[in-house]
């Protein structure tokens, strides 16, 4: 198992695992701030000033919430929303790349401080993939890309998968990811030229 | 950086065998004592007619290394030193791709499937094109699609394949006892099965005129009445289900895997019927003279007399429009004669009407579903005063219509030209335009009277086709819910599954990882897709708008025709 992080100025969120039969790309949820200052600024927070006015309002209510079920409820509905959206903040996505057989796409999702809770996965298998480009997506006036599994199922219908759905890097960091499985995946080197497996 | 896929409950010392192609896939391991032996051992399995269909659909096995297992286990999954015999030597250690054998008679397998798409179906052939093509890269042929389906077949078929060569080492020669008694029993069936058809058959093709007659009222009646629809799908079904006992060779679960969803699915899908039309029969006969009494009083004051009432109001200056009173008279007394028609009809069938109330109860019986058709079918006899009454102004209406339309033309000078289907620039004479003038008269003065009752029977139509529309939509759900494959899901995830994913663990040991294969449940779109196709049909044919619309053209309003709904099955 080997780690190391391929762009270690701009974009230290990005890292690169070697495992035995698979290397893992992976993107954490968190960045450096633009303005070059080196702060770190996090996209999963473990707490934030909102929860501690959450008890403060609720000291405020409570009295009256004594005789009434309903204004109950909805209080236990909000205190259960939050720590819910607090449970499935993105903790890092990643991309497997297993040669030769396939890539698989996950999301990690949890407490920031403690182990992933939820885990999505998605598997294309090398044989359905076509190919793994970054696309240039136009949203209002802004050009971002992003990284996509092109991949056709049983149905001959062609589909997009997006890597790293949530999280959305940066342009570096999706060149790094697409340099490593283009390699990996497409490149046959007893013929030394790009191949579809 | 290649894996090995190794089996997660093999964990003996020997020599493995499994495929080499496309990925190095340990089947199974061998006790021999050496690799010559267990090659024969494999040459020897490999002459049977099962594993003749095994190796079609996965590749001919064959002995790949040696392995030894150390005597201290430390992490839960097999950690085995191996020497292959086949690709590249390694002097590293190997990594290993871990993945569960089932048992072929667990029913459980993996499927690559159809993930579902994700963002959106690229339907459009330029957009596909520009997509697939790609200047670095060179094209292979097709061959690659296919290694996926192989690799997954392998890993459904290790089980059965090592139970093959047990047997084989065994040296038995008798045959296995179960899949003879099974085959007896759906013999018998099949046997049955045979009788029917050949009976149906005989029926169809015989120039006996009592079967001629009886075939043509069959299929005649089987476009009004959704009795006999009913009966017909049911019937239909059965015959099914009775087709559906056979073994199916083995090879290929997923078929098998299939085929026993669906008998079940049916089965049960029949019993829930039958029970919930048990305990509808159970509520008819406990409130049967209310039911009685409802019926008879509601609708006649409902069905018949309001109408009589509307008829009257409408026929003497509706708030206060004055319609052509003689038309209008003459309109509402022949509608009033035709409902007093049908009602001095009900009236004689009205000592009926308990009969009818026991047949229902019969009726739901057989099953829920069986009492709701017959429910439709009474709700179309009893109105069809109104759809008579409805047809006739609505062909007056319609040709009315049609008429202002051609007239409307004549007035700007065009003609409707049949040979280019286009209205073009025409020359009228002076007595064409004369007639027209006249017939124009004609019309806006009649035009309101029309009108006026037409809305009225069109309501009336269009309430009842939206009770019928929900009866039928009810009818099409319960016929066709897939149940079983919904308890499948809750029950065993992995005898219905959607896809692949490679779960990746850390090991107790903390260093490394275990990659594990897993599968994951088919999405509930892909269960409930029959629903949706039936939801569209449906909803396109009863759309609200498309209502309004055919009322305001004149159009006739009608039921689903009958191959829209059960052409699905």
């Amino acid at each position: 198992m080997q780690r190391t992080r391929p762009l270690p100025d701009c974009h230290p969120e990005l890292s690169v695992i070697e495992w035995p039969s698979f290397r893992e790309y992976r993107v954490e949820n968190w960045r450096l701030a633009r303005d070059g200052s080196g702060n770190v600024v996090r996209g999963a927070t473990s707490w934030g000033w909102i929860d501690l006015c959450l008890p403060v309002v609720i000291s405020f209510i409570w009295p009256r919430f004594r005789g009434n079920t309903m204004l109950w409820a909805f209080a236990v509905l909000v205190v259960g929303f939050t720590m819910y959206c607090r449970c499935v903040q993105v903790l890092h996505e990643s991309v497997l790349v297993f040669p030769a057989y396939g890539i698989q796409l996950e999301t990690h999702r949890g407490y920031p401080l403690l182990k992933p809770l939820f885990v999505s996965r998605r598997f294309i298998h090398a044989s359905l993939l076509e190919d793994f480009i970054i696309n240039e997506g136009l949203r209002r006036w802004n050009v971002r890309y992003y990284l996509a599994a092109v991949h056709g199922s049983s149905t001959d219908k062609i589909a997009l998968d997006v890597a790293f759905e949530n999280i959305l890097p940066h342009f570096p960091v999706l060149l790094e990811v697409y340099q490593g499985v283009q390699e990996l995946m497409f490149y046959n080197h007893t013929n030394n030229r790009h191949t579809r497996i | 950086m290649s894996s090995i896929f190794w089996p997660c409950d093999v964990a003996r010392s020997g020599f493995c065998y499994g495929w080499d192609h496309p990925a190095l896939c340990v089947a199974g391991v061998l006790e021999a004592e050496e690799d010559s032996h267990a090659d024969v051992l494999l040459q020897r399995a490999a002459r049977s007619a099962e594993v003749q269909a095994l190796i079609k659909i996965c590749g001919t096995p064959r002995v790949l290394g040696r392995c030894v297992f150390s005597s201290f286990a430390r992490s839960s999954y097999p950690q085995p030193d191996v020497e292959m015999f086949c690709g590249p030597s390694r002097a590293c250690s190997t990594a290993y791709i871990y993945y569960h054998r089932h048992d072929a008679n667990s029913l459980r397998f993996y499927a690559l499937g159809s993930n579902g798409t994700r963002l959106f179906d690229l339907q459009d052939e330029v957009l596909r094109s520009s997509l697939k093509h790609n200047f670095l890269h060179t094209a292979l042929s097709r061959n690659a699609s296919d290694t996926g389906q192989v690799l997954v077949n392998q890993w459904n078929s290790a089980k059965s394949l090592e139970q093959l060569i047990e047997h084989e080492q065994r040296a038995q020669t008798t045959v296995i006892q179960e899949p003879n008694t099974r085959f007896k029993e759906t013999s018998n069936l099949t046997a049955i099965n045979k009788k029917i058809q050949r009976t149906i058959d005989g029926i169809q093709s015989s120039t006996n005129l009592f079967w001629r007659v009886a075939s043509f009222v069959f299929v005649y009646s089987r476009e009004f009445s959704i009795v006999v629809q009913q009966i017909e799908s049911r019937a239909r079904k059965l015959r099914r289900l009775l087709r559906g006992v056979q073994p199916v060779s083995n090879g290929d679960v997923r078929l098998k895997s299939s085929q026993y969803i669906e008998f079940y699915n049916t089965l049960w899908i029949i019993l829930n019927d039958l029970i919930i039309g048990i305990a509808l029969r159970q509520f008819l006969r406990q409130d049967r003279q209310a039911f009685l009494h409802l019926f008879k009083f509601a609708f006649e004051d409902k069905a018949v007399h309001r109408i009589r009432q509307i008829l009257l109001w409408l026929d003497s200056w509706p708030a206060g429009l004055k319609l052509n009173t003689e038309l209008s008279r003459f309109y509402s007394h022949s509608f009033m004669g035709l409902i007093a028609l049908w009602n001095r009809g009900f009236r004689t069938v009205t000592p009926l009407i308990p009969m009818s109330l026991s047949a229902l109860e019969f009726g739901s019986a057989l099953g829920v579903t069986m009492a709701l058709a017959m429910v439709c079918d009474l709700v179309c006899i009893f109105m069809a005063h109104v759809q008579l009454c409805y047809l006739v102004s609505v062909t007056v209406y319609g040709h009315l219509l049609r008429l202002v339309a051609s007239l409307w033309n004549l007035f700007r000078g065009r003609r409707h030209n049949v040979l280019r289907n286009r209205t073009d620039p025409w020359d009228y004479d002076v007595d064409q335009l004369l007639l027209g003038t006249i017939l124009f008269t004609l019309v806006a003065y009649l035009f309101p009277t029309v009108l006026v009752y037409y809305i009225l029977f069109a309501t009336m139509r269009v309430s009842t086709i939206l009770v019928y529309a929900s009866l039928e939509t009810t009818l099409a759900f319960m016929n066709y819910f897939p149940l079983f494959a919904l308890m499948l899901r809750v029950k065993d995830p992995q005898r219905s599954p959607g896809g692949i994913y490679m779960r990746v663990e850390p090991t107790r040991g903390g260093n490394g990882v275990d990659v594990s294969v897993e599968s994951y449940t088919l999405p509930l779109a892909v269960t409930f897709n029959q629903y949706v196709e039936l939801w569209k049909r449906l909803a396109k044919h009863y759309h609200p708008l498309r209502l309004v619309w055919y009322v305001v053209s004149g159009r006739v309003l009608d039921t689903i025709p009958r191959t829209c709904v059960h052409s699905t099955t």
